[in-house]
């Protein structure tokens, strides 16, 4: 009788062993799935502002943002990240990349050597992008300076590091879905759909996340508390923002300027110099998708003193 | 009797200490709330969508100047928290550092006010003072409280 449990037991672990092997391994974009592509270089610059790179891979402390060193620290409820080097550089950044290296860190959040990255990079919104602007975008950083110095390690508590567990993490919360456009929908609010639910990650800070820090798909874009800080990030359903305009929407994004002449704050205020160089026709766009998002009641924020 | 006037100057000094407290945080709104409504004058203006008006915009600009100037001062030790500030700790960690960004503040806010002679001068001279604005909200600004 014990000897039939403990075979059962076997079974059992040797079953769920295979099936968490097989849900948490790396998934890859493979060279072979890359068509031939000429790199278009300002289509690349546009991913690069519209999807706020150098906010967080900028070198802290200088002011370039083109100097994509990395090393600025993210806080959040699991520990502090330091977001890697992504210059140009041979050894230390993704210089020495493929292109279907970089699509996968991109669209599968898996590293050149088959790790998990952290969804802190929101390759949750990155995957709706298409291969060809995630091309052009790999393209123009190239271009960029290469930045020497490797970042520090990651400051988290050692059960975060164990990276094969972001598998279940992206088993839960990584689709793998193309955008799809919407065709009853006019073309500008599609680019608008498929910037600000892609590249732009809108909704990873506009959004309330649940323990697991996936983001509470019911609760897309209703605003909830700031991810590691102390303050609370906006709901811009029209809930949040239904007495805005599309036009007061593109003044924000081109001048951080708000409606009632008070100026954007915390980290929208690094998107706004991004979005500031983006073209009045993506502002816009982006403005048309936002303004079309039904109301959703968000988390209440805290009464403050 | 000497106990009851101890007792009460203590009251008074420590309701005296709040009310300095809070009246710093308020005044530092103030401030603000008067920036922010210029700003919101200036910014159509500099946008078309109202007329130039070189004067007007002078005249807003004016009291900028002593007006950043007073704020600087209204950051005593005991304004750290309270009356919904936005202020962050790292304020009063790099006194030095923000109040170099106002004084860049106050030589946008000048070249400002000599810029009010033409519309095109006037909108790039005030995208600096924006600029200043954002330089020194990044660090020490918290996010809008609710």
């Amino acid at each position: 009788m014990l000897r039939k449990l403990f075979i059962v037991v076997v079974i059992a672990a040797v079953i769920g062993g295979a099936v968490f092997w097989f849900i948490t391994r790396a998934q890859i974009v493979p060279e072979s799935a890359l068509g031939p592509h000429t790199p278009d270089l300002q289509n690349g610059r546009t991913m690069f502002l519209a999807g706020n790179c150098a906010s967080c891979h900028a070198s802290p402390d200088q002011p370039d943002p083109t100097r994509l060193g990395g090393g600025l620290g993210l806080k959040s409820p699991f520990g502090t990240f330091y977001p890697p080097n992504i210059s140009s550089h041979r050894e230390d950044g993704i210089g020495g990349w493929t292109e279907a290296q970089f699509v996968t860190a991109m669209v599968n959040g898996t590293s050149p050597d088959l790790w998990h990255l952290y969804p802190v990079f929101p390759y949750t919104s990155f995957q709706h992008m298409s291969f060809g602007d995630v091309r052009d975008l790999f393209a123009y950083i190239k271009t960029l300076a290469a930045v020497a110095g490797v970042i520090e390690e990651n400051d988290l508590p050692i059960h975060y590091k164990i990276r094969r567990t972001i598998g279940v993490w992206k088993f839960l919360y990584l689709d793998g879905e193309p955008f799809k456009s919407d065709p009853a929908k006019s073309a500008q609010w599609n680019r608008g759909a498929y910037l600000v639910n892609g590249v732009a990650h809108c909704a990873e800070c506009h959004s309330p996340r649940n323990v697991l820090g996936g983001i509470k798909q019911g609760l897309r874009f209703a605003g909830g508390p700031e991810f590691g800080g102390d303050g609370f990030v906006p709901n811009i359903t029209q809930k949040g923002i239904g007495d805005w305009s599309e036009k007061d929407i593109t003044t924000l994004l081109e001048s951080g300027d708000l409606p009632d002449g008070d100026r954007v704050g915390g980290e929208m205020i690094k998107v706004v110099r991004n979005t500031a160089q983006l073209s009045a026709d993506d502002r816009a766009a982006i403005a048309a998708y936002i303004k079309s998002l039904p109301p959703i009641e968000g988390p209440v924020p805290p009464e403050r003193k | 009797m000497i106990r009851i006037l101890c007792a009460l100057s203590a009251v008074v000094l420590g309701a005296t200490a709040v009310l300095a407290q809070s009246s710093a945080i308020k005044e530092r709104k103030e401030i603000m709330e008067k920036f922010s409504n210029d700003n919101k004058v200036m910014t159509a203006m500099v946008k078309g969508e109202a007329p130039f008006d070189g004067a007007k915009a002078s005249a807003l600009l004016a009291p900028w100047e002593a007006a950043m100037k007073k704020y600087v001062t209204l950051f005593p030790d005991d304004s750290k928290t309270g009356d919904k500030t936005r202020a962050k700790p790292e304020l009063w960690q790099k006194k030095a550092d923000f109040e170099t960004k106002a004084t860049e503040f106050i030589k946008a806010v000048n070249d400002a006010k000599g810029a009010t002679g033409s519309a095109d001068a006037f909108k790039v001279a005030f995208a600096n003072v924006s600029k200043a604005c954002d330089n020194c909200h990044e660090p020490y600004r918290g996010p809008r409280v609710p």
